[in-house]
């Protein structure tokens, strides 16, 4: 506790130092690249957004390449795209569609307390439950709709029961084996839990670190279960889960970053590159600066390139996921982009 | 008309406008009917009152009976013509020629030189402005490029009025097709006759142009709009150095104008840019950021931003010194053109207002010197400032509240979540109350707020100077505190009956709410980025818009609004953030719930800066005695024209709160001595009052107590350096300005074709005017005179 002021001040300092930086060119130089760039970057989102709004169908769900039933993950993504740019539920153009999905997710509540659609398709409930639960969460700092925050202190206590004794999550809701894939989504929604003040054992988030850790390889980056070789896509979701529990100044998060940019960017890189993009542009984010710099030009680059004329983005690995629409793809390119706004509390720094 | 012929114009009712076009005048009955129908009656009834005289007055004289036949006949023949109606018509043709407005800069900033011209265009640019054409050839040009580059852009700017108003000149040409209007700007427009003047730079040339040390280029274009507002407005004509230092951003000012005309712009405007394209040779510190309030022995960062342009290269040390002048910490800096950052570290040491100056040294070529070093003012605090955070749920807003006061050293933060149905409640004592400096009040349900706990936060504000924060939500406050305890202290009058009784208004979702920053906001702590309202009001201005706020319909008494918003009903403004005195604390209302968008793109230093900033201005402050007189002057430095606010505290010989007015300080200042009456503020005691400083210098406050010494304070008021900060020419501005308007940037050598491009037309009115002919004294003179005769005749005869 003695240092923890210090850390503090001096964190408070240097974020202040450089963010003030930015904010007094930005003040006034308005025609420097950066803007012009997050000038594209919105138009895309919106773009995408206006893509998804569409696809959306009068349930509240996106189609998905999975089945033809609702999947509360793919859901809760396209949610999260859409609060990611500051369209939240009661407002604004998009709340009908805002409010159809998080009515649907709270009533995939089942009596086990996962959220999973009835009759979904379930790719491993924990993927879903953990996704659904982290966009529930952002909502309810809007939604006032009765059981709301009950519904999701249950869905975190799902997730903190079903934790395994090494301290990660697997496919399904029980105490058994682990791999960071999973695990990755619920130490999000254990962060945006703890952020709505919701009841998170300290336990649950030392265990979890510590599970995390055990995924970090000494060459640098992170397996998907302990002692299997780097994966891209992991080391993303590793650093980010290690930033996210608070141990952003691990050894583990700068080797995970580092590994990721010696690799040549593009969507080959990774049979899941959205899900990597998502994840790594989160952690090179809480990862400051320096490694922010680093990284975010590649993709916005990539990205805003790719994005087809319909506002939506090519599949590439991960095709299969999307079938006909490509909400899937779109809704997680979208939220790798809006990083830049800023506006999802889950991943404020 | 002759002078006897317009005389008796006049007396037919045809007036001085008609005669002027007398052959234009046109002769019309109004009821010609009647005349087609009256004049054979006319004739038979002349022939029956002939017939009729004849047999009953044979014994007449024959002339005194023709005599009065006439008179018969004439009378009925004038009703006749009464009746027919008249009238007299002149059918006019106006033609409106449509508005050109030239607005001149007169602006300090325009005393800089010109600069460097580039050499190809140096002969037409010199033609257009009248000046003596350059040789040639290539030496030739480049003599000339370096005479221009050192005379004032003010009278290059006069050299080309000049020229371009002479016969064959672009203004010359407008002047004949167009109502051409000059205004002139420095911190203040003015409407200025054409050729009166030669353009005033430096000392300005009117009263209603103020000092020329700022330029109000977006109040300038709005006096255009606004007196161009009866007929078209052609173009704009801009001649300008493109800076705006004061009052309403010029492009709002277009924004704002395209609005009122329902989407399409008011004019284009065509920018002539006044100076070279490429920047002086300078070296300036834009910007010195600073946390407002830091906590003692907290280490914080200083930020500067240098700009330089033409001295690339170049090694120089940027130094932080402070308010003894002391060297705190060097930062070298290689120049590279454009804006770099030096950042310092500075340790609070001692508590008060520290004032840290960052400082860079003058180079030798430097056209403009008076920016080579900023001040800014740390308040450091001897504790933490203690706040209190309640909602009904976690907001956005409040989690990222709740991020960032952790993180601000000089916070210590409690958060509590009363949701509907809780157990909850919140305290219900002044002293539990009073632990806290700061209460921020969410959408809190009054189910979990009693009267009793309402009541007793009221007393704690009122007489333990405890601050309390409003921001309402979409559920419970305002909405269900409208009668209750709690209602007494917002800052503002709430509408409970809006938005079917949720107390809050809904923007359309195409056209959601914009913070407008009040004149009062920008210079206000809350709102603080730099010491320049102009660019707090235009950074705020530029936020994110959004779709909801409390239905906060006008201020209550003695408060102020710092921020509004329009209605979407069009009907009037909606208080967005207002802050008010209430006893010795503070209160203020944040309408919505949304501020969370200020982080686009940049995070948290907005969004902390408004709320930490807006937190301290509210939170209890170190508590000043009741007890005793003081006298407070806020801010002790300020800029010609913005406001001062004085406090006094008064007792009498007893100790006891002096509550009878008036009570009045002296202000002297260079210019004289003024006298400034106080008010009741809130608490007895209490007085507060304030001025405007208009002349930089010294501004002594003085009140003389009756009992114990007089009490004294001072504002230093000085004039702002921003003219001079950014010395190049803000083409980006300009050209923001011809885009959002149609109009083009037009260089000073083609000038001559703005005429050409302008394609509104006169407009052509017909204007009718009617005079009646028998609505007149002569036509009235005629039937009485008739009249007369007639019965003169008859008692002459002794007829009845």
């Amino acid at each position: 506790m003695g240092e923890r002021p210090m850390v503090c001040r001096w964190g408070w300092c240097g974020a202040l130092a450089l963010l003030l930086a930015g904010l007094s060119a930005g003040g006034a130089a308005a025609a420097d690249a950066d803007s012009a760039e997050l000038v594209r970057v919105e138009a895309a989102v919106d773009r995408a957004l206006e893509y998804l709004a569409a696809k959306q169908d009068a349930s509240g769900s996106w189609p998905h390449g999975l089945s033809q039933q609702p999947n509360s993950g793919i859901d809760a993504l396209c949610l999260l795209a859409f609060l990611g740019r500051g369209h939240v539920p009661g407002r604004g153009p998009y709340r009908e569609t805002v409010g159809r999905t998080v009515e649907a997710l709270l009533a995939s509540r089942r009596p086990d307390d996962l959220l999973v659609r009835a009759g979904g398709h379930s790719h491993g409930p924990m993927y879903e439950h953990g996704l659904a639960t982290l966009a529930l969460i952002e909502a309810s700092g809007w939604v006032t709709t009765p059981g709301m925050r009950e519904t999701c202190q249950a869905a975190v206590d799902l997730i903190v029961k079903a934790q395994n004794r090494e301290g990660g999550w697997r496919y399904q809701p029980k105490p058994q084996d682990a791999d960071l894939s999973v695990t990755v989504m619920q130490v999000v929604a254990l962060r945006a839990a703890q952020n709505a003040r919701l009841d998170v054992p300290q336990e649950t988030i030392d265990n979890a670190i510590r599970y995390v850790k055990t995924c970090a390889r000494p060459e640098g980056g992170f397996s998907y279960q302990p002692g299997q070789g780097v994966k891209n896509a992991q080391s993303a979701a590793g650093a980010l889960s290690l930033a996210l529990l608070g141990r952003f100044d691990d050894p583990a998060v700068a080797g995970a970053l580092e590994s990721l940019q010696k690799r040549e960017y593009r969507p080959q890189m990774d049979d899941y590159f959205h899900y990597m993009n998502y994840y790594s542009m989160q952690a090179h984010f809480q990862a400051g600066e320096r490694q922010w710099a680093a990284w975010h030009p590649r993709v916005r680059g990539v990205l805003l390139d790719a994005q087809n004329t319909d506002g939506s983005w090519p599949g590439w690995g991960e095709e299969r996921l999307n079938g006909q629409a490509k909400c899937y793809s779109t809704a997680l390119a979208t939220m790798a982009l809006e990083v830049y706004m800023h506006y999802l509390p889950a991943y404020q720094r | 008309m002759s002078g006897s012929a317009a005389l008796v114009a006049r007396w037919f009712g045809i007036g001085h406008g008609m005669q002027t076009a007398i052959d234009r005048v046109e002769w019309y009955w109004a009821r010609p009917q009647v005349l087609w129908i009256g004049v054979p009656l006319l004739v038979v009834a002349a022939w029956w009152i002939v017939r009729r005289h004849r047999q009953r007055f044979p014994w007449l004289a024959p002339a005194l009976r023709r005599a009065l036949d006439v008179c018969r006949i004439a009378v009925v023949a004038l009703f006749l013509f009464v009746l027919a109606g008249p009238t007299v018509r002149l059918e006019e043709r106006i033609e409106e020629k449509p508005v050109v407005a030239l607005l001149v800069d007169t602006s300090d900033s325009m005393r800089l030189p010109l600069g460097r011209l580039p050499a190809e265009s140096i002969a037409a640019v010199t033609e257009a402005a009248g000046l003596d054409r350059p040789a040639a050839d290539d030496a030739g040009a480049e003599t000339a490029v370096a005479q221009l580059a050192t005379l004032s852009r003010a009278d290059f700017l006069a050299a080309l009025e000049r020229a371009q108003s002479a016969d064959g000149g672009a203004l010359a040409e407008m002047a004949r097709r167009y109502d051409l209007r000059r205004y002139e700007f420095a911190r203040r427009p003015r409407r200025a006759a054409r050729g009166a003047a030669e353009p005033a730079v430096g000392g300005e040339s009117g009263a209603g142009a103020g000092t020329s040390s700022d330029t109000a280029l977006g109040a300038a274009l709005q006096m255009a709009f606004d007196d161009a507002s009866d007929r078209p407005l052609a173009a704009i004509v801009l001649l300008s150095d493109g800076r705006s230092t004061v009052g309403i951003d010029p492009l709002e000012a277009v924004r704002r104008a395209t609005d009122a005309g329902g989407g399409q712009p008011p004019g284009p405007i065509f920018a002539v840019p006044i100076g070279a394209a490429e920047p002086p040779v300078d070296l300036a510190v834009a910007d010195v950021l600073a946390a407002p309030v830091v906590a003692l022995d907290d280490t914080v960062s200083v930020v500067a931003t240098v700009e330089s342009a033409g001295l690339a290269g170049r090694s120089v040390a940027v130094e932080l010194r402070d308010g003894a002048g002391g060297l705190v910490e060097t930062f070298p800096l290689v120049l590279k053109d454009g804006r770099q950052q030096a950042v310092f570290t500075w340790r609070a040491t001692s508590p008060g207002t520290a004032r840290l100056e960052v400082a860079v040294a003058v180079e030798p070529e430097e056209v403009v010197r008076e920016n080579n070093a900023v001040g800014v003012a740390v308040e450091v605090s001897q504790r933490r400032t203690k706040v209190l955070l309640v909602d009904s749920m976690p907001r956005w807003d409040l989690r990222f509240i709740d991020h960032a006061i952790r993180r601000d050293t000089g916070f210590e933060a409690t958060i509590m979540l009363v949701p509907e149905g809780s157990a909850e409640t919140l305290p219900t004592t002044v002293e539990a109350w009073a632990a806290y400096d700061l209460v921020v009040l969410g959408d809190v349900p009054s189910e979990r707020f009693p009267a009793a706990g309402q009541e007793a936060l009221a007393e704690a504000v009122a007489r333990r100077g405890v601050g309390v924060v409003f921001q309402p939500g979409g559920e419970h406050l305002p909405r269900e505190y409208a009668a209750a305890p709690l209602a007494e202290l917002f800052p503002v009058d709430v509408d409970a009956t809006a938005g079917a009784g949720t107390a809050a208004l809904e923007a359309p979702a195409f056209k959601p709410f914009r913070m407008r920053v009040t004149a009062r906001g920008s210079m206000h702590p809350a709102f603080a980025l730099s010491g320049d309202a102009v660019r707090n009001r235009a950074a705020w201005g530029a936020m994110p818009s959004f779709f909801r706020v409390a239905a906060a319909t006008r201020p209550r008494p003695a408060a102020t609004v710092l921020a509004e918003v329009d209605a979407p009903d069009g009907r009037g403004p909606i208080v967005l953030v207002a802050e008010a005195p209430v006893g010795r604390g503070r209160t203020a209302w944040i309408g919505t719930e949304e501020t969370f968008r200020w982080r686009r793109n940049v995070g948290d230093p907005l969004f902390w800066r408004f709320w930490g900033q807006a937190l301290r201005s509210v939170a209890r402050r170190d508590d000043r005695p009741t007890d005793s007189n003081w006298l407070i002057v806020a801010p002790t430095r300020c800029e010609p024209d913005a406001p001062v606010t004085v406090e006094v505290n008064l007792v009498d010989a007893q100790g006891q709160p002096v509550a009878r007015g008036p009570q009045v300080v002296t202000v002297a200042a260079d210019g004289g001595q003024t006298t400034v009456e106080l008010q009741p503020a809130g608490r007895p005691g209490l007085w507060q009052g304030g001025f405007v400083p208009l002349v930089p210098g010294r501004h002594a406050v003085r009140y003389e107590p009756v009992v114990g010494p007089a009490l004294t304070a001072d504002c230093l008021v000085a004039e702002p350096t921003r003219e001079r900060a950014r010395p190049d020419v803000d083409r980006d501005t300009l050209a923001s300005l011809a885009d959002l308007s149609g109009g083009a940037v037009v260089e000073v050598d083609d000038v001559a074709t703005i005429t050409s491009r302008l394609t509104a037309t006169a407009v052509a009115t017909k204007r009718v005017h009617e005079d009646d002919v028998w609505d007149t004294w002569p036509v009235l003179l005629l039937l009485v005179g008739l009249y007369c005769i007639d019965v003169g005749i008859r008692r002459l005869s002794g007829l009845s």
